[in-house]
């Protein structure tokens, strides 16, 4: 664990004692605190139902917290509407339905152009559908046409739009066929590297948590484990317990 | 499918779709050979004034049918109330122009504003508190039908249930070619209403906010986590579907020649199967299936009484829906 990222205010994004949930007196999230710096690249581990989405959701305004806070930057974020949290730099990829599908892949990511100016907009655009050349080719495809990674790498981009200075990714390799899992990481590697901060979730924990600088374990909406990347594969307790014993050379 | 399709080597699925739309064509061509030939089998003076009526009947089917499909299309609400937005705009226009003595023109803009504003107000009053407490469609739907009552009983309590006309010259007519005549009255809201529908397309299909509402259409929640201020759209498609209701209650009114303030709420069904023609929740299926109704009903009038173009209009509906459930320019759900 790298120091900043326990001081008090000097972490990029900080999620304070959050509790939270979707019905009256269940806690899905049951006191969470996680921080993530400028240019890392976190991951959260966990089994189903641990609150791994929940926190993401949280972070990104579509559920208030009960208890506790979300800042960035030191500013609180909590309390303010999703359009408002994504206009003060956070950027978040949904695990499903992550696109508008009758909209083409130039319009979904002009969505996220709202405060650019058109030129400044078309610009920008361009530049990542150069990073994703993937969704290039069917920039005027309507985006439900697309297979599931196409849609994913179109959910990445429209993202990035507004240049966020976190990214938040909910499970992003689920569901997809083997050459799109190696993409989605290889294109997390290249955002992270430009300098953006990276939040994810992800299943796929033991390649998520071999790229990424820190990771958590979050379990029935707490925190049971953080660490390095690394250290938290060698850790015995969260290997066996949570990420499955290897098969094989796998 | 997809990566078939870019390198050129149409898959079987393909070539399945493209014979189906190439076989669509064909029907659609013949369909359109035979009611040409019916319809001139009446002669062809008959049925090209049938063909006017019908055009200035589609206009404010399609008026009120986009403002209905927006509605629908972004919040998913059966908006019950809209066929009397319409008998609010227009009874506005009657204020201005008849009571008040304004010319037709402002009166008009008069009576679109006015509806627009009270959109707006019922938006900010009812349905933005609804949604914060996550009421139920149900509960919505039930609103929407006592918000009809409402509007219409305001109407007549301060207008009177008598038949009202707005001050219009209606005698005068422009003669077209081949001998047929429209009324300048029928004229002008041809013109008005297509110009008003072409407006709405392009900033629907082009415009930032047209955009933003298709974006809220497909999914609300990622509407706002893409960073769209889904309360400032929303707001727009209620400003946008009561001008456009406002504006077909003054054209269908000046069309009529005469207003109650029932007449709305006649026409509301029609609207709806305006919208279900064409597809629902599409705004240009709401267009194209409010033109197409305004037409087959008119056509009827050549071989059936009037009194039964609206279950001719149904009709239609129904056999359009049994070869395409999706509506006209509907589709299967992208998801």
């Amino acid at each position: 664990m790298t120091a900043s990222a326990t001081g008090a205010g000097t972490a990029m994004l900080e999620v304070a004692g959050v509790v939270a949930g979707y019905v009256p007196d269940v806690d899905v999230l049951a006191g969470v605190d996680i921080a993530v710096d400028r240019g890392e690249l976190v991951t959260v581990v966990g089994p189903n139902g641990a609150g791994k989405s929940t926190l993401l959701k949280v972070i990104v305004g579509l559920l208030r917290p009960r208890v506790g806070g979300v800042r960035l930057r030191g500013r609180r974020l909590d309390r303010l509407a999703p359009h408002e949290i994504v206009s003060r730099g956070i950027g978040y990829v949904p695990q499903l339905e992550n696109v508008f599908p009758s909209l083409t892949v130039e319009e979904n990511l002009e969505m996220s152009a709202a405060r650019t100016s058109r030129d400044e907009a078309r610009r920008r655009i361009a530049e990542l559908l150069e990073l994703f050349p993937a969704i290039a080719r069917a920039r005027r495809r309507p985006a439900g046409l697309l297979s599931g990674g196409e849609r994913q790498m179109v959910a990445m981009a429209r993202a990035l739009v507004p240049q966020p200075e976190v990214l938040l990714l909910d499970e992003p390799s689920a569901g997809l066929g083997p050459e799109y899992v190696e993409l989605v990481f290889q294109k997390i590697v290249e955002i992270r590297r430009t300098g953006v901060s990276v939040l994810v979730v992800e299943q796929n924990a033991r390649r998520a948590l071999a790229l990424s600088d820190r990771g958590y374990v979050l379990e029935l909406g707490r925190k049971r484990f953080e660490g390095t990347g690394p250290a938290l594969l060698e850790n015995e307790t969260v290997v066996e317990l949570y990420l499955g014993r290897r098969q094989g050379g796998g | 499918m997809l990566n078939a399709a870019r390198r050129g080597t149409p898959s079987p699925a393909d070539t399945r779709a493209a014979a189906v739309r190439a076989a669509r064509r064909w029907i659609a061509a013949a369909l359109a050979v035979a009611v040409a030939a019916l319809l001139a089998s009446r002669g062809v003076e008959t049925a090209a004034q049938a063909t006017i009526n019908g055009l200035v009947t589609g206009t404010y089917f399609a008026l009120g049918a986009v403002g209905l499909s927006l509605v629908f299309g972004v919040l998913r609400l059966v908006n019950f109330a809209h066929g009397d937005m319409l008998t609010f705009g227009a009874y506005v226009a009657l204020l201005l122009n008849a009571a008040l003595g304004w010319p037709i023109v402002p009166a008009t803009l008069g009576g679109v504003l006015a509806t627009a504003a009270l959109a707006a107000a019922s938006e900010l009053a009812i349905w933005r508190p609804m949604r914060a407490r996550r009421a139920g469609g149900f509960q919505l739907l039930l609103i929407t039908v006592g918000l009809a009552f409402v509007i219409r009983n305001g109407v007549q309590l301060v207008a009177g249930a008598d038949p009202l006309q707005l001050r219009l010259d209606v005698t005068t007519a422009v003669a077209l070619p081949g001998g047929l005549r429209i009324g300048t009255v029928e004229l002008w809201v041809v013109v008005t209403g297509l110009g008003a529908l072409l407006a709405v397309a392009t900033l629907l299909r082009y415009g930032r906010l047209g955009k933003e509402m298709r974006a809220l259409a497909d999914n609300l929640s990622l509407a706002e986590v893409a960073g769209i201020d889904t309360g400032r759209v929303i707001l727009a498609t209620w400003l946008f579907a009561g001008a456009l209701a406002g504006l077909a209650g003054v054209l269908s009114s000046a069309a009529a020649g005469i207003l109650t303030p029932n007449f709305g709420f006649q026409l509301l069904l029609s609207l709806f199967a305006a919208t279900i023609l064409g597809g629902i929740g599409n705004a240009y299926g709401a267009l194209a299936g409010g033109l197409l109704l305004g037409f087959a009903e008119e056509w009827s009038t050549m071989f059936v009484d009037a009194r039964w173009k609206l279950a001719v209009g149904f009709v239609i509906l129904i056999l359009t829906l049994l070869v395409r459930p999706n509506g006209l320019l509907g589709r299967p759900a992208l998801k």
